[in-house]
């Protein structure tokens, strides 16, 4: 090696000035950044801000914030006059520049004769023209071509990001707004569009960044704005309570915009710490805000619908539906809703109202149709058509509407293998959870029901439907004390409710608690005066407690609520023969069958009465017609046998015919097995008889 | 130039630009970030008498908004209940239960200053919504309905009646008409304005009744301004409603629609900042100090995909971010140390000592630690002292000299009391050990009197703490290394470089600098990196500090060295060992691993018992033993281990040197670098060496011609002499006696122990000739000042022509 004798490399002075050198630079800019004080802050406060406390003028949507050109800008015109602007727009808009470089546009007719700084100038306002005849991307061509100089000032840089916004070029538009910010960092438009527009690109997280940025350097109704699209990032990212703390602050700033409101409905919603009352009472004040917008109303009644409170919902999809008229969304929500609350004629109407529906609505509004007017296999195949559409646009109501279908139709196999994902849906998630209870009820998966009932009873217990299904199941599970609670607790809720009542006093009368179930009847009649069923259950109940008078009294009024109601006169009938009143029973009887002469119970009745009375004659002669109008009838055929050769009666009281099922009167019924049994049974066969009932109870009423 | 590259500094300064360049590239945002944070720490203790009852104490706490930020904040407050009861007039804290203990809040205060715009053409509305109602009532002390106030304004009241205008005149009046005043409690607005003298509640009052009366919404901001101080006094101010904006005035400080960074809001309205149980003696006290931050330290979240803040970690992990900045410098810290003792060359207690001193300064304070160090440095000093007196051993003696410190440190805190900020502990936890330590250092160089090389080590440790100190508490490199700590590879990078570096230091300019001339002089950096490193084995480097051994090999070389006459290595044959000296009449006591000649004892003379030194001393037996135990002990060990006494037969300097220099055993050290004699030298003793031929500790060195063994030049301290300091004998032309035996020797002794930079110390008995005395595996470079002559490029050739 032929190195060098001595201390080759830097030497120690050499390394120390390096040292020091680094110590110096590092000094001085510790010394500056010591010297900070942190950023302050200026706020305008200027004229044009003042709407903030007016009522609200509906347009505020989140749209971008283009402002109002300021008069300097008008001011300094020049030589330059709006027919140069307007010819030069003539000449560009049948040009294609996008290839040309500047000077070659400065070459134009209309611009010969001004100097490179106005030419540049016009094209500007050429550019400012096509933005607002919409021609987005020859305006952000057209300022691109722009010197930096001219580029980079405030209004260009700022209707070039804006035009890049509105032409769908995020990346570039982004870069722009960075730009336009960093050179202008108070220029309040910039700020809060940057934000919207990362919004828009779904960048929630930089969109928090962009918008606290904008907190700080915007006033009045844009700080309102910033703080409203704050929160919604928020919310966009699940961070609901960041969401809700913004969205109170934008109100603080702007209290008369029903977006923020609903905005914060909807964050509130998401908040276990907010009452149902709480975030209805936000959902109402973004309503009452905008007078004319359906948006409010139709979330605010699907946050009912999803609270399973449908007859509040019912009123809230009315107000929605008076404010839109024909969008769909609306009027399919309302068909639900009254489907979900059992009034299938409503629904049926509302869905046969819609116009203009999509192909995926379409098929919806088919099922809806269908299921309200219980044609249950054509439902069926409507389900089938849909489950093949391999995208659907309300799958979750459809999915909800299917599992109503299954439940109807008792689908075991269909709530087996049900897709327990809709359960967490926003709107159709509890009610898709009620229907299911009930769809287990109906398939006697009694334990798993009461399971799923009490969660949706716990978790709203503002419900009304929530107890009334879990004190059902409570009842069914031998829970009496905690089911007659929850059951009275729905009452309490709702003791409108035609349907909380009658079922609370169904049950009551199923436990033989009568007194009860007429008190909660009476009160029901109170509301409902006109409720038949409920009238003739009063009269069960009291004929149960011996009080004939008062049974006697509520079945003719049951009547003669409705002449066509012959059940109630049949009851009565049957009422007066058990209590021995003969004769008053064939009055009735006879006033019966003049108006329906194929009564069969009735003419049974009859026939057993005269045969009990020992007036064969009648009861034969009331036997054939009997055997006339159904061939098969057993119990004419035994009184026939029996009395045919008069012989002694036998058959007095052998046999009371209750016919239980009030809604299934034109039917025939198998008497002849219950004819063995005693008297006793009234209650069950009375169950027996309620289990369809009760799911077409459901249907009734609210 | 490829063979620069071919080093791993390089590779390494070229991977961490690398990173930082891309970091830079892919972040630029994490440059702007850099900056420092003006934070305060705020900090509000309450004191209370409870008797025996049970209290209840409210007062509130700052909270966070769009101006200010509350940043971990601690609450101590014993046994109290603590309620947090947030409104919308503030946040209150409410203590309740029992408790003799003072209540503690502190936190972290960010605020901006806040200034608002108000366009004049605004006028005052007319209408406001409900919720501002309230702040148009009179109260008690706003008595906007008074016809004195409405009296008042017909005097002051704008030309033209728009609200930047109207707020301006009662700003200007309250400002400017009314004079500040220390007054007590509170004052009303009438009073306010009979008086013109006032507090600033009593400004803000009346600025409030005057503007409610001009239909604009006003209220009242309690707070406190932060500066650092302690103080008791809180503030107020007051904030109109403009659009939408509570715009902030502060008629006390004139403060027109604008609030200061330094102003923490803690209420809205007119409350009582504290409400406490009567009769318990309640104090209060703010303890607020303003300072800078890195921000990278305390803010991690508002980094857009920030890859990496390695302050973050540290915090997860519940480090506080002064303590995380302090562990981020570390490496960088010790680059420094580094680089002042390798290429500067600056001498301190311990090698790393001033980086851990420094690191405990930044919490109590620069001077405050600067005196705690001195404090302890001086408290172990005097330790050792007084132990060593009493011939303590040495364990035992570093024990108790860290039990006197730690009283030390009891007392202290005893007089400072409870104001002593929770991080003076942190003083105590780790350099109080490795002071005591240094204490030994401490105390042998005062034994040996050395106190220019003292006053040298203490000043280097000043300075280094010092300069420690600055970069710990750089704002720019602590947030610089949490944000980019791709930089620990460019600290790496430059410490390899210092590794590899083998200049001369800036303090051997000083030491060479009559000899640096021709440019060959050889530094220790280039000593270690070119010739112990790479020629020494680190075995046989072992072989050389233990004297016993090496004579035995050299014994078998044939190379003559001085007999072992016993030798003791435990305390259970002392007893015996000491007894058996008394055989002899004179005879050398030494430390087998000994360096600088410590700890060697020299007995001219046996006087029937007692022992007679060669300074004339007397010294009994039990003196002797407890020399020996020392030496047994390690105390004069290089490495501080248990050792061996042995001792060796007195030698008798030849008469061809004893003529020059009679007072104690004269040397020779050759340096020889692979069979080659590099450079030797004659080491003569003097009053000031005490006998030892140590040119550290004051011996002559003389020059040897390594030809004709003729003495050329002498040293003594760095200075050139004619003769002998003491004696006055005439000491350069004196020829060597037996020099070529010498050479010759010294040859033999290499070919024993191969090291290859070897430095071997030979001495001439009268009798016995030339003997070896020990070998040396790092032999110093002062010889290069005795020969007035570096000996680098000798080196380098003896070194490439193997």
């Amino acid at each position: 090696m032929t190195t060098p004798k001595y201390n080759k490399g830097l030497s120690a002075p050499a390394l120390c000035a390096i040292a020091l050198l680094l110590t110096i630079g590092l000094v001085i800019i510790e010394r500056n950044e010591r010297e900070v004080i942190n950023d302050g802050t200026l706020i305008q406060i200027d004229v044009d801000d003042g709407s903030s406390e007016s009522v609200d003028s509906g347009s505020d949507d989140d749209e971008f914030d283009i402002p109002a050109p300021s008069p300097e800008d008008q001011a300094e015109q020049g030589d330059i006059t709006e027919d140069v602007v307007k010819e030069t727009v003539l000449a560009l808009s049948d040009m294609d520049f996008s290839k040309k470089v500047l000077w070659r546009i400065h070459r134009i007719d209309p611009l010969k004769g001004f100097s490179e700084g106005d030419k540049n100038k016009i094209l500007f306002k050429a550019a400012l023209q096509f933005f607002s005849n919409g021609d987005y991307e020859k305006t952000h061509t057209l300022i691109g071509k722009l010197p930096r100089s001219m580029r980079h000032q405030e209004r260009p840089g700022f209707y070039y990001a804006l035009a890049l916004t509105k032409d769908n070029k995020t990346e570039r538009a982004i870069r722009a707004y960075q730009g336009q910010l960093e050179r202008f960092p108070h220029h309040q438009a910039s700020a809060i569009n940057y934000g919207l527009l990362l919004n828009d690109a779904k960048e929630y997280e930089k969109a928090v960044k962009a918008f606290k940025y904008a907190i700080n350097t915007t006033s009045g109704r844009r700080k309102a704005k910033s703080y409203r699209n704050l929160g919604e990032a928020y919310y966009k990212l699940g961070k609901y309570e960041e969401a809700a703390k913004r969205f109170s602050k934008s109100i603080e700033y702007q209290p008369t915009n029903s977006t923020t409101w609903l905005s914060l409905a909807e964050a509130q919603q998401e908040i276990p710490k907010f009452s149902q009352e709480e975030v209805l009472e936000t959902y109402r004040k973004s309503v009452s805000l905008a007078p004319n917008r359906y948006k409010p109303a139709l979330k605010r009644a699907n946050y009912l619908f999803s609270q399973l409170m449908f007859a509040k919902a019912e009123e809230g999809y009315k107000e929605a539906r008076k404010r839109s008229s024909g969008i769909v969304e609306t009027a399919l929500m309302q068909s639900i809703n009254y489907l979900a609350a059992g009034n299938l004629e409503r629904a049926d109407k509302i869905a046969s109202g819609i116009k203009q529906p999509n192909n995926d609505e379409e098929q919806l509004i088919e099922l809806i149709k269908a299921l309200s007017d219980e044609e249950y296999d054509k439902a069926e195949d409507i389900a089938k058509d849909i489950d093949k559409e391999k995208k659907f646009d309300n799958e979750e109501l459809y999915q909800y509407l299917r599992l109503k279908l299954a439940v109807t139709q008792k689908d075991k196999k269909y709530l087996d293998k049900l897709n327990k994902g809709i359960f967490e849906h926003p709107v159709v998630g509890w009610p898709s959870q009620l229907e299911y209870a009930r769809g287990l009820l109906l398939t006697e998966a009694y334990q798993e029901a009461q399971a799923v009932a009490e969660t949706i009873a716990e978790k709203l217990p503002n419900s009304a439907e929530a107890h009334l299904i879990n004190g059902q199941l409570q009842l069914h599970n031998g829970e009496q004390v905690a089911g007659f609670n929850s059951l009275k607790h729905a009452f309490n809720i709702y003791p409108e409710s035609r349907r909380v009542a009658f079922i609370y006093a169904k049950e009551n009368f199923k436990f033989e608690r009568y007194q009860e179930a007429i008190n909660i009847i009476n009160k029901l009649l109170e509301n409902h005066s006109k409720d038949i069923e409920a009238l003739e259950l009063k009269a069960q109940a009291h004929h149960a407690i011996g009080q004939n008078d008062l049974a006697r009294a509520a079945y003719t009024e049951a009547f003669e609520l409705d002449e066509k109601n012959l059940h109630s006169a049949f009851a009565l009938a049957k009422l007066e023969s058990d209590l021995g009143n003969k004769q008053e029973s064939l009055v009735i009887l006879k006033d019966l069958l003049d108006r329906d002469s194929s009564y069969i119970d009735a003419r049974e009745l009859r026939a057993k009465i005269h045969c009990a009375a020992r007036e064969y004659d009648e009861c034969i002669n009331e036997s054939k017609k009997l055997l006339a109008l159904d061939k098969d009838n057993e119990v004419a055929k035994k009184l026939v046998e029996k009395h045919a050769d008069k012989v002694d009666s036998k058959a007095s009281d052998k046999k009371s015919p209750q016919n239980s099922s009030e809604d299934d009167t034109e039917e025939e019924q198998p008497d002849s097995q219950s004819s063995d049994k005693e008297s006793d049974d009234k209650p069950n066969s009375e169950d027996d008889a309620q289990k369809p009932k009760k799911s077409d109870g459901d249907k009734k009423d609210d | 130039m490829l063979k620069n590259l071919n080093r791993p500094s390089v590779w390494f300064a070229l991977l961490g630009l690398t990173l930082l360049a891309l970091h830079f590239w892919w972040q630029p945002s994490h440059v702007k970030q850099l900056g420092a944070e003006l934070l305060h720490r705020y900090s509000l203790t309450m004191t209370f008498d409870a008797g025996n009852e049970d209290i209840v104490n409210r007062t509130y706490l700052p909270l966070t908004n769009d101006r200010q930020e509350v940043i971990n904040e601690s609450l101590q407050s014993g046994t109290l209940e603590f309620t947090n009861d947030e409104s919308l007039v503030g946040r209150q804290g409410i203590w309740t239960g029992f408790s003799t203990t003072p209540i503690r809040y502190n936190a972290i205060i960010s605020s901006r200053e806040q200034k608002y715009d108000i366009d004049p053409e605004l006028d005052i509305p007319t209408d406001y919504p409900p919720h501002l109602k309230r702040w148009l009532e009179p109260t008690d002390v706003i008595q906007v309905n008074d016809p004195r106030i409405l009296e008042l304004w017909m005097n002051i009241q704008p030309k033209e009646r728009k609200l930047l205008s109207t707020l301006r005149a009662i700003h200007d009046y309250t400002y400017n008409e009314i004079e500040g005043a220390p007054f007590k409690g509170t004052t009303d607005a009438i009073t306010t304005m009979i008086l013109k003298r006032a507090s600033c509640n009593g400004k803000s009052r009346l600025f409030v009744a005057l503007a409610r009366l001009n239909g604009i919404p006003t209220r009242l901001v309690g707070g406190v301004i932060l500066e650092t101080s302690k103080k008791k006094t809180s503030h107020q101010w007051v904030e109109a409603y403009v659009q939408g904006h509570w715009v902030p005035f502060d008629p006390l400080n004139g403060y027109f629609a604008q609030i200061p960074h330094h102003y923490l809001e803690l209420y809205i309205d007119d409350q009582a900042l504290f409400s406490h149980t009567r009769n318990i003696n309640f104090d209060y006290i703010f303890d607020i100090k303003r300072e800078h931050i890195a921000a990278p330290l305390l803010r991690f979240d508002n980094d857009e995909g920030a890859f990496f803040n390695a302050a973050s970690l540290l915090a997860k992990l519940g480090i506080e971010n002064k303590t995380a900045g302090i562990f981020l410098l570390f490496p960088f810290v010790a680059l420094l140390i580094s680089f002042a003792r390798n290429v500067f060359g600056i001498k301190t207690f311990g090698i790393f000592m001033p980086m851990l001193v420094s690191a405990a300064c930044v919490y109590t304070g620069f001077w405050m630690g600067l005196i705690g160090f001195i404090g302890v440095l001086l408290t172990a000093w005097l330790g050792q002292m007084y132990f060593d007196k009493h011939k303590l051993l040495k364990i035992p003696r570093l024990a108790a000299i860290i039990t006197l410190n730690t009283i030390l440190f009891i007392g202290i805190f005893m007089v400072l009391g409870e104001q002593t900020p929770l991080q003076m502990g942190m003083m105590t936890l780790f350099p109080v050990v490795i002071i005591s330590f240094i204490a030994e250092r401490l105390s042998n160089m005062t034994q040996d009197n050395n106190w220019g090389e003292l006053f040298i080590t203490s000043m280097g440790s000043i300075v280094m703490i010092t300069v420690c100190y600055l970069a710990f508490s750089s704002i720019t490199l602590q947030s610089f290394f949490a944000l980019f700590p791709e930089t620990l590879l460019l600290v790496m990078a430059a410490q390899i470089f210092i590794g590899q570096w083998t200049g001369l230091r800036i303090s051997e300019y000083m030491r060479f600098k009559g000899i640096n001339k021709q440019n060959n002089t050889l530094g220790i950096n280039q000593r270690n990196r070119d010739y112990v490193y790479r020629l020494n084995e680190r075995k046989l480097l072992q072989l050389a500090i233990d004297k016993i051994e090496t004579k035995k090999v050299l014994l078998q070389h044939g190379v003559p060295v001085p007999q072992t006459l016993d030798m003791c290595d435990s305390f259970r044959n002392l007893d015996e060992f000491v007894e058996h000296l008394r055989d002899f009449n004179s005879f050398v006591v030494k430390p087998n691993r000994g360096s600088q000649g410590n700890g060697i004892l020299v007995i001219v003379k046996n006087d029937e018992g007692t022992f007679v030194t060669t300074s004339g001393k007397r010294l009994s037996l039990v003196d002797i033993r407890y020399h020996v135990s020392e030496i047994i002990t390690g105390n004069f060990a290089q490495d501080g281990q248990p050792d061996t006494a042995y001792i060796e037969p007195l030698l008798i300097e030849h008469h061809g040197i004893s003529k020059i220099a009679n007072l104690g055993l004269s040397d020779i050290r050759v340096i020889l670098c692979n069979q080659k004699i590099i450079s030797c030298m004659l080491r003569v003793p003097t009053k000031l060496s005490d006998g030892k031929a140590n040119l550290h500790q004051g011996a002559i060195g003389l020059s040897v011609d390594v030809e004709t063994g003729i003495t050329t030049k002498c040293s003594f301290k760095g200075k050139e002499l004619k003769a002998h300091p003491d004696t006055g004998y005439d000491i350069v032309g004196v020829q060597v006696p037996f020099w070529n035996k010498i050479k010759q020797i010294a040859e033999n002794s290499q070919k024993a122990i191969p090291l290859g930079y070897i430095g071997v110390d030979i001495c001439i008995d009268e009798k016995l000739g030339p003997m070896v005395l020990e070998v040396n595996g790092r032999p110093g470079l002062e010889i290069q000042n005795v020969q007035h002559k570096g000996f680098s490029g000798e080196m380098e050739t003896a070194r490439d022509n193997t």
